[in-house]
């Protein structure tokens, strides 16, 4: 489903990604882990369409189309979706009216008819309330003045209503309050399904305890050192970084 | 004794001079001697300046000398055809139940006549009524500005508007310039409104894009105490025109007074703000959207002058300038010794779209009182490129996400308008600019 293939990438001469190799099966989960500054969102980014970043090698394919060519809104009209660390805040745009843009701009790149607007409040308000998103929240600007546990349960409700074939999770999880966690992992696994794909990154185990992963990776320097089951995660928890890193210098 | 240079007369600042003896000799007929007065003083002051030049500095940006190349002689031949015409024209905007003043080239030729509204046109002859003749005969600080003596000097027509305390509640001054060959209007306006009246009032121009006329328009507002008037303005003149206004604004206490501004006409326009505000606990709120492309030169300039204690001001302005055009801010806030606890804020924010458009931002205070709360900002940039990346990861198209996030900048300053009919049309003016916008 993504496959991505020795990337490398750099910003500014600065190197970030040093020869990554990644691959998540349709309907699989996985998980990334790594310290700080390991290049996790700039790989998001990057398999996003962010156009800062040079990508000086690799692939990335989405059901066996190199994406790399491809302008970001034709990524996510394809099915990507990258539920951001720092979600941008609009102001002047209500939420409400991003998501019903996002949503038919998406389904005009792919030759849908766009939704009837009582179609889309109906289908917005049923999952805003099992996010526990209120309807005070979607009248208000993009982002703005949210707090950082509501941008966060915001992205998994653009999700929701985008659908996408893939998404990445960029430390989704940090921000939310126990309940909260509980809430937006039930948002997430109920998009789980047999064709669709995920990247999960985060720093916490007790996220993989609720969205259970199907593969862990740990991302050091630009590259994954090191695969394997959940348990993986586990170990992390226990003994940190530390030997994992000085094992593949 | 030091040389002044005298810089030498630019044609059109001759021709201007030259007309000026046989038009105002056809034009005494009407307004008696009060408008006979006006035209001296304005034609001297033009022959000590000429037009408004970078010498002096509040027309440093907008060098009319410059960019006035030939001179249009003042539009003379009004005809009742040719205001059925242009009274046949469609509406700018659609305001119901408005009483409307049209202007045509200039001159004021007919109304929606409505109760407690009384209005005197200027070119009644032989003279004027002694309440419109006082209004005229008023002084101003700002008399000596090179467009009001132009306007003074060439008034072609205009109104003189009482709006009482009962009177309608949205009053339209629609200008329209039409025509088939180059002229100059100079409408002169004067509307006093009455203590605790509340209205709606509705500024609009619009002309012809084949003709490069010429408008320089004079509005003088009086408000009395704890009036209320919402104003809104709207600049759709020709796309070849030269589109200069002054209002002047008189501002008594405990008065509200709230202006937005839409401007996206004219190939140089100049809006003139001149704000006295003589009582307590005034309100003040001046908005506004400009929006340039092509070669269009768009220019605001604002002098907000505090006199009493416990008055508010807001300015928030924002412009967007695209292909090779430019914008001028100019906003300064003047508080006098006496305007204690005056609460000023101006802010003027400005995004480019091309690497060719310009923008000169000049925000200033003058402060002479202690106790005062007074700040400005201006930012000048590009779209945000955070924006612009959450909107396409969204599946937003380039151009379809700019437009969103520039009908957003706008629509901030839009959100000041009160009244929701007003502000979506407005909305929707600032949409389809922004649709015929082409991106590179
Ligand atoms: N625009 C940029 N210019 C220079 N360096 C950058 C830029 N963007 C990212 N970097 C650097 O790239 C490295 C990877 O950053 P990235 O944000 O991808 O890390 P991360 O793994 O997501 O970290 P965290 O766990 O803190 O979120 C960091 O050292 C960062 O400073
Ligand atoms: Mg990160």
């Amino acid at each position: 489903m993504l496959e991505i293939r020795n990337l490398h990438a750099e910003i500014d001469g600065k190197k970030i990604l040093n020869g990554l190799t990644l691959s998540v099966p349709a309907g699989e989960v996985a998980a990334i882990m790594g310290p700080n500054g390991s290049g996790k969102s700039t790989l998001s980014y990057i398999v996003a369409g962010r156009s800062d970043y040079t990508v000086t090698a690799g692939e990335v394919l989405l059901n066996g189309e190199d994406i790399l060519k491809l302008p970001p809104h034709e990524r996510a009209a394809r099915g990507l979706f990258l539920a951001f660390q720092y979600p941008v805040e609009i102001p002047g745009v209500t939420t409400h009216t991003f998501l019903r843009t996002a949503m038919n701009a998406q389904r005009k790149t792919r030759g849908e008819e766009e939704l009837k607007t009582a179609d889309f409040i109906k289908i917005m308000r049923a999952a805003a309330d099992k996010l526990s998103i209120s309807q005070e929240m979607l009248r208000r600007p993009l982002n703005v003045g949210f707090s950082g546990g509501e941008k966060k349960r915001l992205e998994v409700l653009q999700m929701t209503l985008l659908e996408p074939r893939f998404g990445i999770l960029d430390e989704t999880d940090s921000g939310l309050d126990i309940d909260a966690l509980r809430v937006v992992s039930d948002g997430v696994n109920a998009l789980r399904s047999k064709e669709r794909g995920f990247l999960v990154i985060t720093h916490y185990q007790r996220l993989l305890d609720y969205i259970k992963p199907d593969s862990v990776h740990v991302m050091s320097n630009g590259r994954i050192i090191k695969s394997g089951g959940p348990d993986l995660a586990l170990e992390l928890e226990k003994h940190g970084y530390r030997d994992i890193v000085a094992n593949a210098a | 004794m030091a040389l002044r240079a005298q810089p030498v007369k630019t044609p059109a600042e001759e021709a201007i001079a030259a007309s000026f003896p046989a038009f105002a000799a056809r034009q005494a007929r009407w307004g008696g001697a009060e408008v006979a007065k006006a035209r001296e003083d304005g034609i001297a002051r033009f022959r000590a300046n000429g037009l408004p030049n970078r010498r002096i500095e509040e027309w440093h940006y907008t060098d009319l000398r410059s960019m006035l190349r030939e001179a249009a002689a003042p539009f003379e031949a009004f005809s009742d055809d040719l205001a059925r015409k242009a009274a046949a024209g469609a509406a700018p905007i659609a305001l119901e139940g408005a009483a409307r003043l049209l202007f045509v080239n200039g001159r004021y030729v007919a109304d929606k006549p409505a109760a407690g509204l009384e209005v005197v046109d200027l070119t009644t002859a032989p003279s004027l009524p002694p309440v419109a003749a006082q209004a005229l005969a008023r002084d101003t600080a700002y008399a000596g500005n090179g467009a009001v003596a132009l306007n003074r000097a060439f008034t072609n027509g205009g109104a003189i508007v009482h709006i009482a305390a009962g009177a309608p509640h949205v009053i339209h001054l629609d200008f329209r310039e039409i025509g088939s060959e180059a002229f100059s209007t100079f409408p002169h306006v004067i509307v006093d409104v009455a203590e605790q009246a509340q209205v709606l009032i509705v500024e609009s121009h619009r002309g012809s894009d084949d003709i490069a006329y010429q408008t320089n328009a004079l509005i003088e507002l009086k408000l009395a105490a704890q009036a209320r008037v919402s104003y809104v303005r709207l600049n759709e003149a020709g796309a070849k025109s030269i589109s200069l206004a002054t209002l002047g604004l008189d501002i008594a206490d405990h008065a509200t007074f709230n202006l937005f501004s839409l401007n996206t006409g004219a190939a140089l326009s100049r809006h003139q703000i001149f704000l006295h505000s003589d009582g307590e606990q005034s309100s003040i709120d001046l908005a506004g959207v400009t929006l340039a492309r092509g070669k269009q030169h768009a220019d605001t300039t604002l002098v907000v002058e505090h006199k009493a204690p416990r008055c508010k001001s807001r300015e928030f302005y924002r412009y967007i300038v695209d292909e090779s055009a430019t914008g001028v801010f100019q906003g300064k806030i003047v508080v006098a010794p006496d305007a204690q606890k005056t609460d000023g804020a101006m802010k003027s924010q400005t995004i480019l779209l091309s690497d060719e458009a310009a923008m000169n931002n000049k925000p200033e205070l003058e402060i002479f009182a202690d106790d005062v709360l007074c700040g400005h900002g201006a930012t000048c940039g590009s779209l945000d490129d955070d924006q612009l990346f959450y909107a396409y990861s969204r599946g937003l198209p380039p151009a379809q996400a700019q437009a969103l996030l520039l009908e957003a900048f706008a629509g901030e300053a839009l959100e000041r308008v009160a009244d929701e009919g007003l502000r979506e049309q407005l909305r929707d003016k600032v949409c389809a600019w922004l649709a015929q916008r082409v991106i590179q």
